[in-house]
């Protein structure tokens, strides 16, 4: 008898947390923008104390503000947050997100906000200058998984035989990227300029090489938003100068 | 910031996991027993079916199976939150497995306990509910352990589909202080302190289920 108890507990949790789950994923307030990041992103986006905050978080910010509307942030990882935009299950992705082709097949991109350079970073003490990249295929390549260094790596660099995608290690974040690189594991590891000015206040890190004017970045919407057009729309009422006095805030 | 403000941090996304552990584990004890027991009463259609479920679910990885129920099921129509993606992937996997773990102890049961009963006249049900079950659960504890074992370190998973449970406090805070290893080592200790949670949960049941002076103990 106490056995049929116990299942009939496991039965009860079982349907009680379905249908707390269910309530959650039912809540479709008018208002309410379901917002897809990535917290491990400075500056653009990260947690401190507890609290989303960056360079995106801000310019969202703003625009809800603006809008009248309230953002209810969930985190993912940075292949969840893409999943999450493209399967419409978030309104809007942002973390620092390039825009790039193969990207802009599965969702919409608002107008881009920001610059951003690609920099391959090595430790200081290996003294890693690049002048051209003919000598890159000597070194091996670490930076996170799913990012879009992939896509430029076949495009840009395969044709012309500076590197190999299959050369390069893939990592969950760019934190294992970093840590292994510390580690001596990989030469040089991809960093968005953006983060790679984050991260060289806080670790013997220097730029081998800089990329510059071929990434952009922008907020992600799921094919077809509405919310997209609005969005753009605010990116114009707030001007260039408002838009630069928010990214110098974080970039410094 | 000290080593006990790191698990402070940490122990936030704590709920979480317990909330992922518990919850898939709960899916996997129903899944497997209902398999276990459905092969046992069921025809043999009923017992090919789930041996070719059980085959499947076996072999599929727990990320693929739960990026096909979060980010494919929206495609056709059918919204699933977070838990239940888990639940249905990595319950329903696990499930498989412990199925398996019941089919094995099923076996150890004395057979001649089985004739026993019917000789006596007991239905094929009751003698699955008085005679099998209890001595099954008795024999499938370690490999209990085992399965809900590896449920709580499959639990990360759910920051993929956006649950905010320990391994994404632990990367959202790496990102910030670059301070890898005492935040991983913290985690790590935040786990084993889960595990020896569920086995003692485990213990438990296992305490209440056995016979004096029968076997071991």
């Amino acid at each position: 008898m106490r056995r049929r108890d116990l299942l009939a507990t496991f039965a009860l949790a079982l349907s009680f947390i379905a249908v707390g789950g269910c309530g959650q994923g039912g809540e479709t307030a008018s208002k309410v923008i379901n917002v897809a990041v990535t917290p491990a992103s400075p500056p653009n986006l990260f947690e401190e104390n507890g609290k989303t905050q960056g360079l995106d978080y801000d310019l969202f910010d703003g625009y809800c503000k603006a809008r009248g509307c309230t953002m209810a942030i969930t985190a993912y990882d940075w292949q969840g947050m893409l999943g999450a935009v493209v399967s419409k299950k978030a309104d809007v992705a942002f973390s620092g997100i390039s825009i790039t082709e193969p990207r802009k097949k599965v969702m919409d991109f608002s107008k881009p906000y920001m610059d951003n350079s690609w920099n391959l970073v090595s430790l200081k003490n290996r003294n890693i200058k690049l002048a051209k990249l003919d000598t890159l295929k000597n070194y091996s390549i670490g930076y996170a998984r799913g990012t879009a260094y992939t896509d430029f790596i076949k495009t840009e660099f395969e044709p012309k035989g500076i590197y190999k995608v299959d050369q390069v290690k893939l990592y969950p974040t760019n934190n294992e990227a970093l840590a292994d690189l510390q580690n001596g594991q990989v030469d040089m590891v991809f960093l968005d300029g953006t983060v790679a000015s984050v991260y060289r206040k806080k670790l013997p890190i220097q730029d081998s090489y800089v990329f510059e004017g071929i990434d952009r970045l922008g907020f992600a919407f799921p094919k077809g938003s509405a919310l997209r057009a609005d969005f753009d729309k605010y990116l114009d009422e707030l001007g260039p100068e408002k838009r630069q006095a928010i990214i110098d805030k974080w970039m410094k | 910031m000290s080593f006990f403000d790191i698990l402070q941090i940490l122990l936030q996304g704590a709920g979480y996991t317990l909330l992922i552990t518990f919850s898939c584990a709960a899916t996997a004890l129903v899944v497997g027993l209902g398999i276990a027991m459905a092969r046992e009463l069921g025809g043999r259609w009923a017992s090919a079916v789930l041996s070719a479920l059980v085959y499947v679910l076996r072999g599929v990885p727990m990320l693929v199976l739960l990026f096909i129920v979060f980010f494919g099921l929206p495609g056709i129509g059918v919204d699933v939150p977070p838990l239940v993606a888990m639940m249905l992937s990595l319950g329903l996997i696990s499930g498989a497995y412990l199925s398996e773990v019941f089919r094995g102890a099923l076996a150890a049961v004395n057979s001649n306990e089985v004739l026993a009963a019917q000789s006596m006249g007991f239905t094929r049900f009751q003698t699955l509910r008085l005679i099998k079950i209890p001595q099954m659960l008795r024999f499938s504890v370690p490999g209990m352990i085992n399965e809900l074992t590896t449920v709580l370190k499959y639990s990360p998973f759910a920051y993929t589909v956006g649950l905010p449970e320990i391994t994404k406090q632990a990367m959202a805070l790496v990102a910030m202080t670059m301070r890898g290893i005492e935040i991983y080592a913290a985690i790590g200790l935040i786990y084993f302190a889960i595990y020896r949670l569920l086995l003692g949960a485990v213990r438990l049941i296992e305490k209440h289920y056995a016979i004096p002076g029968f076997a071991q103990e």
